[in-house]
């Protein structure tokens, strides 16, 4: 095969790979069920950090000087 | 020749020695001088001025924009945690102590501006202490155990003013000291009082209750306790992170269902917590310049110095002039409730004055 003909099966290729990807444009918001747990529980950590208070924390209302 | 040499070395060393001299004859003239701007130093605990580059951000946190109260992330969080009673409390306490540490910062300043310069007057700084007196009194007044949006809405607005009332000394502080504003405020450290202490104590225990209450507050929505936390807790031996990490090993050991469940419970308490900030928000951006100027009066009732008090009057004649030309530049086409209130306060005010 020539090169020609080689380019022209690869830019093919791409072109079949680019239509399935727009038919089916929700494969790439696909998300497993682990993926959905890991994102619960980082939604219940961002909840749980800010309903304690910390040892440290201080109400700030700036420097006199 | 030996006779020489041991004269050429005297020499050396009274040279030495004439140097070693002049280098510290300076250095112990700076240490008189940083002695005699230090306040009450001791070994225990002291309070001493935090390094700047804050203080925009801090004075972002409750912005009176338009006469529209908006709240910055910290405060926000703040107020979140007050619609607890230990939460409250704990917000309440500590800003009560935010006014105490700067009311000791402030004190010491004064005094070091007057050891620096005698002339100086310090009457209007004198007054903005005597404010913030008044208004840690206000603080203790708030009653945490009530109506939780009550308590968080006079929070907001007692941490404006204390915000407000620091800036305004460190702004006349500074134009006192000048350039000499940076070294004064390096060296200022004050004794950490009793009072300090007591309100840290108590925070401290609020804190931990806060803590345990949230905490089973969590785990009750997945049907869960554990006791020894909670004691840890208590006992002021569980940091965030075991907190944190506890919580989720909870989570994870939940069937499929009950975790959306107790995640769904979660939300809806989030969602709570936001309207909850928001009427907040909302009722302290009603009538706000009216409520801080009778805020202001009834701290001013509480002063007795004279002259003093004829200071904070004046600051609050400015107020009162400010707020009535802003209103009467933004609402010139309608005569309005807060207008008439306004005006209606000043004119008595100023007759109360005369009077």
């Amino acid at each position: 095969m020539n090169a020609p003909a080689i380019i022209a099966a690869l830019l093919s290729v791409l072109v079949i790979a680019a239509g399935c990807a727009q038919q089916n444009p929700e494969s790439a918001n696909i998300v497993s069920p682990e993926e959905a747990a890991a994102t619960d529980s980082q939604e219940a950590l961002n909840s749980i950090d800010q309903t304690f208070i910390n040892e440290s924390d201080e109400v700030r209302i700036g420097e006199m000087i | 020749m030996a006779i020489m040499e041991v004269s050429q070395m005297k020499m050396h060393v009274f040279a030495v020695v004439f140097m070693m001299l002049i280098a510290v004859i300076p250095a112990a003239i700076a240490h008189e001088n940083e002695t005699e701007l230090e306040i009450e130093v001791e070994n225990e605990t002291e309070l001493e001025v935090e390094d700047q580059g804050h203080e925009t951000e801090i004075e972002n946190e409750i912005e009176i924009e338009d006469e529209t109260l908006e709240l910055g992330n910290r405060t926000i969080i703040e107020v979140e945690s007050m619609s607890h009673k230990h939460g409250a409390q704990v917000r309440l306490l500590q800003l009560q102590k935010a006014i105490e540490r700067n009311i000791l910062l402030g004190n010491a300043t004064i005094e070091a501006i007057r050891q620096a310069n005698s002339t100086a007057n310090l009457t209007e700084l004198e007054s903005i202490i005597a404010e913030m007196e008044a208004l840690k009194i206000q603080v203790s007044q708030v009653n945490p155990d009530g109506n939780s949006s009550e308590a968080a809405k006079r929070f907001v607005e007692l941490k404006h003013d204390a915000i407000e009332l620091t800036k305004q000394f460190r702004t006349k502080a500074r134009m006192i000291l000048k350039e000499n504003a940076d070294r004064i405020r390096l060296k200022i450290k004050v004794r950490v009082g009793d009072e300090i202490r007591e309100l840290d104590e108590q925070i401290r225990k609020e804190k931990r209750e806060f803590n345990a209450e949230r905490l089973n507050g969590i785990l009750s929505k997945m049907k869960a306790r554990n006791k020894e936390l909670e004691e840890k807790i208590l006992s002021g031996n569980a940091t965030i992170g075991e907190i944190r990490s506890t919580l989720m090993r909870h989570m994870n050991e939940l069937r499929k269902e009950m975790r959306t469940e107790a995640l769904e419970e979660l939300r809806e308490e989030r969602s709570k917590m936001k309207i909850l900030r928001q009427s907040i928000i909302q009722e302290a951006n009603d009538n706000f310049t009216i409520r801080k100027i009778e805020r202001m009066e009834q701290r001013i009732e509480g002063v007795k110095d004279g002259r003093v008090r004829e200071k904070i009057e004046e600051r609050l004649e400015k107020l009162e002039n400010n707020t009535r030309t802003k209103i009467e530049k933004r609402i010139e086409k309608s005569e309005d409730g807060t207008r008439v209130r306004i005006k209606e306060k000043t004119e008595t005010r100023q007759k109360e004055v005369k009077g």
